[in-house]
């Protein structure tokens, strides 16, 4: 295999592939990025045996015309190799037995390789649905919602992010069992209802790699794995968590009568400031809510006290009730409204928190008693 | 104390087949109770056995499963509606199964052993799959209506023995398992050891202990399960 | 008709109630999906009652959460999704499931998959033995036979001869011949009467195939009347019953204190009596003894032939066990059958429900049916038949053995020759009998259930090295068995 590549082409995907690649494998190939060249076109690949990113580049110089094969490279190296490259030089990549050369200028690197027949490029694609959904929609819900999901929980459902994908509607849910995000937008769908889970790894890799953009992504899945192709060049491929989803519908307050509507920054700052005096482990936080009036705690194991009050829009009965103020800070951060709306039932029921005037996004946050 | 409540949120393990864990002896019930609901061979079954041998769970699997092929069925515990008259066995035999739970409920209920007695045979006669279980068998029941009492038997009756410790570690696993929870064979034999060897106590355990792991975002390790039982499930089963 | 909105709720009702409450409320309710309706078919009104006032609110809130844009409204009613006769639309949709079951079923045992694989013939058969029974009736004149129970199926012995051989002949008898048209067959339960009930029925329908035949309990007959008053319909109930060529009543003791039922009863068989029409009756007991019924419908019942139907003997306990394992294709050698008759002896219902135990065992175990089978499976049947296998029976015996008394043996107290008594007496419930660790606990001074599990281990283990420990606790297990 041979070819030549300008550094800044060459860069960015690279980067972009090599990200998956965790920093310890279980087996060494995992740690490779597997780069082939056919029909002038350059593909990177790298796994980690769940998330794969797989790049093509088209190829503007070739220096011969068998120039084609396949072989898989360190990935953390090449790119450290790559990076720290001159920018004007092009980059020439040829193998050499189970070796590969690396030029740029008066560089050369030599580095070792790994059969590309070993490396585990995920199969065919997946055909039971396909949807597309434009970029900017797509990383949309998943800012809104991925980080409420859990890391390395023991339940599964947890460690994902839900696509519920209804007749009328797609909604992404993630919870990590003290808090909850939903986040709807009307959709058509054209097949069966379905509800599948993505792996939060595949779900962070894969917003980095979305733009603001309205270019539709191409969506297909079935049973077991889900690709995104996100242009023509860039494919995400995830094997999907085996395993349903708890139902989620239930856990959202059915009728909360206290409803209250604050501003969402002048909260988000008060809330950043009391923390300061919050318990480190808990975080707890104490809301005294009155006609008008949100007063906020919070105190610390050495008894150090912080105190805020602020205006709301809220005429019904006094009442108490304390939370993890993370779980706040984080809903109020991904909420878009200058207003938002707090709602209450009970001390020791959840809280919905959402945008006012809008059902596209909602946060379901467990109490905590302090 | 500080503590964090989690969200009613998590997996309903709901009876089902896939995971009833029979005892040794009893090995070919769920296979009889399928072959039952599923029109092969006799149409009733009466099945009998003490408290947490498995009796509910079968009965509910097999609603679970007539259900899952497009069929309605009902599951019945009598004890919850002997107080009340029978009406609640109105109409019943334009379902595809009914099962009645804990019979002895109705023993002496003279409304309700006829209600029983003509459903039996409405259903009977309709070819419909009934399940019934009790704590013993037909002819000790009690039950003062004899024509009730000798149809109980008609299509067979099987008893159902209590799990041993190997077999109540691993339904106790697999219930963790369908809660999407891991539960090490050393924690299961902890809590068995302390249970009164039951599953249906287990289950409840179970139950709690999901629910403070997810509040504490613990792992069922031993030191955990131990802190939860002594805080929350001992006091209330040493009585 | 797509019931996928209701799915999606049955998920979310599934995950939100206990177990047991969705199995009892929310399964049995069958849901039809109108364009901007869900309406759910109740069972009875008790269940619409308890569905509306329990979980109304909820199913609203999710179908709300489903389809915001066009919220279904929801509806509770009492009723059953298809309409028709009630008799075949029920037999039909039964059978429906079932066979879509039988194809699901998967077979928990590899082991007996492939003994079944080996045996189609067993497998057809059941099969085909399932679908006959669920066949819809023969003719539209015909309510309520089951065409599996035929004179040919019956197996006369000694004490049903006589019973047997008037239900043919009244069979047999046309309808035009005033001479015989009304028969009374009594006796105590599952001794065969519904069967040659039937037999009559589906004798006549052979023989004359338009004749109006209806076989019925009379706990139907009260309930159909009842429902015929509630709907003014009751024209029609009078005109059907009062129609027909051949009326068939089973344990008519049951119109016992019904005296509106009875009225009719009493109407509708002058009519046909008086017309020269077929009627047989089953009862518990001769018409004179019926407790609860009128003098004038006693009477009535008397004026045809009564005869009594026994309990079968051995020899016959032994041919029915013959035909009916036959009829089931798993033969049953002669020690087998002789072993069941000797040992279940009241009825012929019982007979059947051992049978039955015996046949799902071997289909399970994919093993032809031997007397070791036959005892295995009936072994915990015929145990409990037996008096002696009790808590107070086994705490009995233990202290008699031990020459000591109950209340010392269940004291707290905790010298030995009392100790070791009470721990093999928990011992032996344990094993003997269903009852659980706390039950056990109970009945020895309301011990701790882990006292009697470590009763036991210590038990075990000292059969293991006490010579004389192994030897009574032996002597006691035979005396218990024996």
């Amino acid at each position: 295999m041979h070819f030549e590549i300008p550094r800044k082409e060459l860069l960015n995907p690279l980067k972009m592939v090599v990200s998956v690649v965790e920093q310890r494998q279980t087996m060494p190939i995992l740690g490779n990025v597997l780069v082939s060249v056919a029909d002038n076109v350059l593909s990177l690949t790298a796994t980690d045996a769940e998330v794969e990113i797989s790049c093509r580049l088209p190829l503007e110089t070739r220096l011969g015309t068998d120039d084609d094969g396949a072989t898989t490279i360190p990935a953390r190296k090449f790119f450290d190799i790559c990076r720290s490259l001159s920018e004007q030089q092009p980059i020439q990549i040829t193998t050499e037995n189970d070796r590969v050369l690396i030029r740029s200028g008066r560089s050369r690197f030599t580095l070792s390789t790994l059969p590309a027949a070993d490396f585990p490029v995920s199969s065919e694609n997946p055909n039971m649905l396909s949807l597309n959904l434009p970029q900017s929609v797509l990383r949309e819900l998943i800012a809104q919602t991925s980080f409420c999901a859990a890391v390395a929980d023991v339940r599964y459902y947890l460690n994902g992010l839900l696509f519920d994908l209804m007749p009328s509607k797609l909604s992404v849910v993630a919870t990590d069992g003290h808090r909850l995000a939903l986040a709807t937008r009307e959709y058509q769908l054209p097949e069966q209802p379905l509800q599948v889970i993505i792996p939060r790894k595949a779900v962070l890799e894969l917003s980095r790699t979305l733009d603001n953009v309205d270019d539709e992504v191409k969506i297909t899945l079935d049973q077991t794995h889900i690709r995104f192709e996100i242009s023509d060049q860039l494919t995400l491929t995830s094997k999907l968590i085996d395993g349903r989803f708890p139902d989620y519908y239930g856990v959202l307050p059915h009728n909360p009568d206290k409803i209250v509507v604050a501003t969402c920054d002048v909260l988000k700052q008060a809330l950043a400031r009391v923390a300061i005096l919050s318990n480190e482990k808990y975080k707890g936080v104490r809301l005294n809510i009155k006609a008008g009036m949100l007063a906020l705690s919070a105190r610390n194991p050495e008894q150090e006290e912080a105190e805020e009050e602020l205006e709301i829009e809220y005429d019904g009965e006094s009442f108490e009730i304390g939370f993890n103020v993370n779980y706040l800070t984080d809903a109020l951060n991904a909420i878009p409204t200058e207003k938002v709306e707090l709602c209450f039932s009970d001390p020791n029921s959840s809280c919905l928190v959402k945008p006012q005037d809008s059902d596209q996004q909602k946060y379901v946050v467990m109490p905590m008693r302090l | 104390m500080t503590l964090q409540l989690p969200l009613g949120i998590g997996l309903t393990s709901s009876a089902s087949f896939a995971n009833y864990v029979p005892a040794t002896d009893n090995q070919a019930i769920p296979r009889i109770v399928q072959d039952v609901i599923s029109g092969q061979g006799e149409s009733c079954l009466y099945l009998w056995g003490g408290h947490g041998t498995g009796k509910s769970h079968l009965l509910q699997a097999a609603c679970q499963q007539i259900s899952q092929h497009g069929g309605t069925p009902v599951y019945l515990p009598l004890t919850t509606f002997s107080q009340h008259s029978p009406d609640i066995l109105e109409g019943l035999d334009a379902l595809d199964l009914v099962c009645l739970d804990d019979l002895q409920a109705i023993v002496g209920l003279n409304e309700w052993e006829r209600a029983v007695f003509r459903l039996f045979n409405f259903l009977r006669e309709a070819h419909i799959p009934l399940l019934m279980a009790a704590h013993t068998v037909p002819k000790q029941l009690g039950l003062s209506l004899p024509d009730l009492v000798s149809r109980l038997s008609w299509g067979g009756v099987f008893s159902l023995t209590a799990l041993d410790q190997d077999g109540l570690v691993h339904a106790l696993q697999k219930h963790a398992q369908g809660r999407g929870l891991e539960l090490s064979t050393k924690v299961a034999r902890y809590l068995i050891d302390r249970s009164p060897h039951d599953m249906a106590t287990l289950i409840e355990w179970l139950q709690t202990l999901d629910y403070a792991s997810l509040s504490a975002r613990r792992k069922l390790t031993l030191p955990f399960v131990r802190e939860v039982l002594q805080q929350q499930l001992l006091p209330h089963a040493s009585k | 008709m797509a019931t996928h909105l209701w799915n999606q709720c049955l998920r979310s009702l599934e995950h939100e109630l206990a177990g047991a409450d969705f199995n009892t409320w929310i399964r049995p309710l069958q849901a039809v999906e109108e364009a901007d309706a869900l309406r759910l078919l109740a069972p009875n009104q008790f269940v619409l009652n308890w569905v509306r006032d329990n979980y109304y609110q909820k199913i609203s809130g999710m179908l709300q959460h489903l389809r915001p844009d066009r919220v279904p409204s929801l509806i509770l009613q009492v009723g059953s999704r298809s309409s028709g006769i009630a008799g075949t639309r029920v037999v039909r949709r039964a059978g429906e499931v079932a066979s879509r079951l039988m194809q699901a079923v998967k077979t928990p045992n590899p082991a007996a998959a492939v003994v079944e694989a080996q045996k189609p013939n067993t497998r057809l058969h059941t099969a085909t033995g399932a679908s006959s029974a669920v066949a819809p009736p023969l003719s539209p004149h015909v309510s309520g036979l089951n065409p599996q129970l035929t004179f040919e199926h019956f197996i006369a012995g000694h004490s049903n001869q006589l019973a047997r051989t008037a239900a043919l002949e009244i069979a047999e008898q046309n309808d035009e011949s005033n001479t015989y048209n009304l028969l009374y067959l009594y006796g105590g339960v599952g001794l065969g009467k519904t069967h040659l009930l039937h037999a009559i029925g589906n004798h006549l329908v052979v023989r004359q195939p338009h004749t109006r035949i209806a076989y019925l309990h009379s706990e139907r007959f009260v309930g159909e009347l009842v429902k015929a008053l509630r709907e003014k319909t009751v024209g029609e109930f009078k005109k059907y019953y009062r129609s027909l060529d051949t009326l068939l009543i089973d344990d008519v003791q049951f119109f016992a204190h019904k005296q509106q039922s009875q009225e009719e009863l009493l109407h509708t068989f002058n009519i046909l009596f008086e017309a020269g029409k077929r009627i047989v009756l089953v009862g518990d007991r001769p018409p004179q003894q019926l407790e609860g019924l009128e003098e004038r419908l006693k009477s009535r019942f008397s004026c045809g032939l009564s005869i009594a139907v026994t309990a079968p003997d051995y020899a016959t306990r032994v041919a029915i066990l013959k035909a009916k394992a036959a009829a089931q294709r798993m033969p049953f050698s002669d020690e087998v059958c002789e072993f069941i008759a000797t040992h279940v002896q009241s009825s012929v219902r019982e007979l059947e429900g051992a049978l039955h135990r015996v046949i799902a065992m071997a289909r399970f175990t994919g093993q032809a049916v031997t007397l070791a089978s036959t005892q295995n499976a009936l072994q915990d049947m015929l145990m409990l038949e037996k008096p002696l296998l009790n808590i107070a029976s086994i705490q009995q015996n233990v202290a008699d053995y031990f020459k000591i008394s109950v209340p010392d043996m269940c004291s707290r107290r905790r010298h030995r020759h009392l100790s070791r008594p009470r721990q093999m007496a928990m011992s032996l419930i344990k094993e003997l009998t269903r009852h659980s660790y706390p039950e056990i606990g109970e009945a020895f001074g309301g011990r701790d259930h882990s006292t009697v599990i470590h009763s036991c281990k210590t038990v075990a283990k000292l059969k293991q090295t006490d010579a004389q420990v192994r030897q009574d606790y032996e002597h006691l297990q035979k005396v218990f068995m024996a």
